[in-house]
C-alpha cells in the first residue's frame, strides 16, 4: 500500500471503520509511515474535537418572538395599500389606448379609404351606414364585394369579412368566371326578395 | 490501536444528541406525527404550528449557532427559517420529511447570513479566563474546561468555508446520517463523502495550526 491509497481509506475508515484485510493493510501501513501516522492521528483528534459541541438548548422566548414576528406580518400584508401602477407601464397603456382610438376612426371611415382596411377587432361598434336603395331587405345576394367601390357592411370578425366574398362566388353559375362588376341595383326597390329586386323582370 | 477501536472511541454518546430530540420522542408518544401537526395547522390549528416550532427550535437553532458561531445571529436565523416554513408550511407536498425540509431551509438561511456577514466574529463563544483554565491539566477536562474546547471547536469551525461549515455541524453537531445530509444539501453520496473528508482535514489543519493538537479522546 502507498500513501495515496492509505490517506483514501484513512477517509474511509472516518465514515465506517475498516475491516479485515484493509484494516490490517492499514495498520501495516502506518506503523511503517511515520507521515501517514501523523495525518491518522491528526483526522482521528479532528473527529473526537468536532464530536464535542453538546447541543444547547434555545433561548427562551422563541416561540413567543416567533408569534409575534408572524403576527407583525400578517398586520403589515393588511395594511398594505394597493400598489400603483408601475412608472414603466404608463407608456404602455397611452400605447393601447392611441391604438384603439386608430381602429375605431378606421371603422368609422373617417379615414378615407379605411374601409378597405376594416379589419378592426370586433370590440369596435359597427359604423352607421347611409341608407342604400336595397337596404330595406339586405341579402347575401346583393351584398357588394369588397374592393367594389362601395362600403362594406361591417363585418362580424375580420376572418368571416374575408370568407364572404369566396362563399359568394362559389354560388354563382359555372361559367361566368370572372362576371363584369355588378351594376348597381335599381333606385326603386320593390321591397321583394333581394334576387328579384336586382334582376329585370 | 486498531482502527476500529480507534473510530469507536470518537462515536457520539446519546447524551451528545440534540436536546428536541427528547421533544420529539415527547411528541411522537403523545401520537403526534409531523404530517398529523401540518394537517391540523393547515386546517386551520395555529397550535399545531407551535407545537412544530416548539418540536424542532432546538435542531434548528444549534444548526445556526454552528454554522454562524454566534448566539444573536443563530436566534435571528432560527426565527427567520421558522418563518419561512410557516409560510410555506401550506404547500409543502411531503415528498422528503418534514425535518428534512427544515434542515434544508436552516442551511439555506444560514448561508444567506453568511453571504452577508462574510467574516462575522465567532469571538462571542469563546472566553479567554476559561481558555486559562483549560490549559491546567487533564483534571480540569471537564467543566469549564469541556465548554472552552468546545467554543474553541465552534470557532474554528467558523473559520471554514461556508461549504465546509455545514458539511461539519450537520454531520457532526447534528449528528445526521449521510442519507439524511444528502437529502438535505442535495449532493450524491460520493459527491458528499469527498466534500466531507476535505472538510474534517482542513478543520484538522486549523486545529493543529490553532495549537490545539493535544486532544486526545479514547
Amino acid at each position: 500500500m502507498n500513501c495515496r491509497q492509505a490517506q483514501k481509506w484513512m477517509d474511509a475508515a472516518c465514515d465506517e471503520p475498516l475491516t479485515g484485510a484493509r484494516a490490517a493493510a492499514l495498520d501495516a501501513h502506518l506503523a511503517a509511515c511515520p507521515a501517514c501516522a501523523q495525518q491518522w492521528r491528526l483526522l482521528r483528534m479532528a473527529e473526537a474535537a468536532l464530536r464535542l459541541p453538546q447541543p444547547v438548548a434555545a433561548p427562551e422566548g422563541m416561540l413567543a418572538e416567533f408569534r409575534r414576528r408572524v403576527a407583525a406580518e400578517a398586520a403589515q400584508q393588511d395594511a398594505r395599500p394597493a400598489r400603483p401602477r408601475p412608472f414603466w407601464m404608463w407608456p404602455a397603456a397611452s400605447f393601447g389606448a392611441a391604438a384603439a382610438l386608430g381602429a375605431l376612426v378606421l371603422s368609422t371611415g373617417l379615414y378615407p379609404g379605411g374601409a378597405r382596411l376594416a379589419t378592426a377587432p370586433p370590440i369596435v361598434p359597427p359604423a352607421p351606414r347611409a341608407p342604400e336603395p336595397f337596404a330595406a331587405a339586405p341579402g347575401p345576394m346583393l351584398t357588394p364585394a369588397l374592393g367594389s367601390g362601395r362600403e362594406a357592411p361591417p363585418a362580424r370578425t375580420p376572418l368571416r369579412a374575408a370568407r364572404r366574398p369566396r362563399a359568394r362566388r362559389r354560388q354563382r353559375p359555372s361559367g361566368r368566371r370572372n362576371p363584369a362588376p355588378r351594376s348597381p341595383p335599381p333606385a326603386v326597390s320593390t321591397g321583394s326578395s333581394p334576387s328579384r329586386s336586382g334582376r329585370p323582370p | 490501536m486498531r482502527l476500529g477501536q480507534a473510530v469507536q472511541a470518537v462515536a457520539p454518546t446519546p447524551e451528545l444528541l440534540p436536546r428536541g430530540g427528547a421533544r420529539a420522542a415527547d411528541a411522537a408518544r403523545r401520537g403526534e406525527t409531523d404530517g398529523d401537526l401540518i394537517l391540523s395547522f393547515r386546517a386551520g390549528n395555529e397550535d399545531a404550528f407551535d407545537r412544530l416550532f416548539q418540536r424542532y427550535q432546538d435542531y434548528v437553532y444549534n444548526v445556526c449557532l454552528g454554522i454562524l458561531a454566534n448566539p444573536d445571529d443563530a436566534r435571528d436565523c432560527t426565527q427567520e427559517a421558522f418563518l419561512r416554513v410557516y409560510r410555506k408550511v401550506r404547500e409543502f407536498r411531503g415528498d422528503a420529511a418534514f425535518s428534512t425540509w427544515l434542515y434544508r431551509v436552516t442551511v439555506n438561511v444560514c448561508v444567506a447570513q453568511l453571504r452577508r456577514r462574510p467574516r462575522h466574529a465567532a469571538a462571542s463563544l469563546e472566553d479567554e479566563t476559561v481558555r486559562e483554565i483549560a490549559d491546567d491539566g487533564p483534571e480540569a477536562w471537564k467543566g469549564p474546561a469541556r465548554s472552552a474546547e468546545e467554543a474553541r471547536v465552534r470557532a474554528v469551525v467558523a473559520e471554514l468555508p461556508e461549504d465546509y461549515r455545514k458539511l461539519l455541524v450537520l454531520r457532526y453537531f447534528q449528528d445526521l446520517s449521510y442519507e439524511e445530509m444528502v437529502e438535505v444539501l442535495g449532493y450524491n453520496l460520493s459527491q458528499l463523502k469527498v466534500k466531507l473528508h476535505r472538510a474534517r482535514r482542513a478543520f484538522a489543519k486549523r486545529w493543529e495550526a490553532g495549537g490545539h493538537g493535544g486532544l486526545e479522546l479514547g
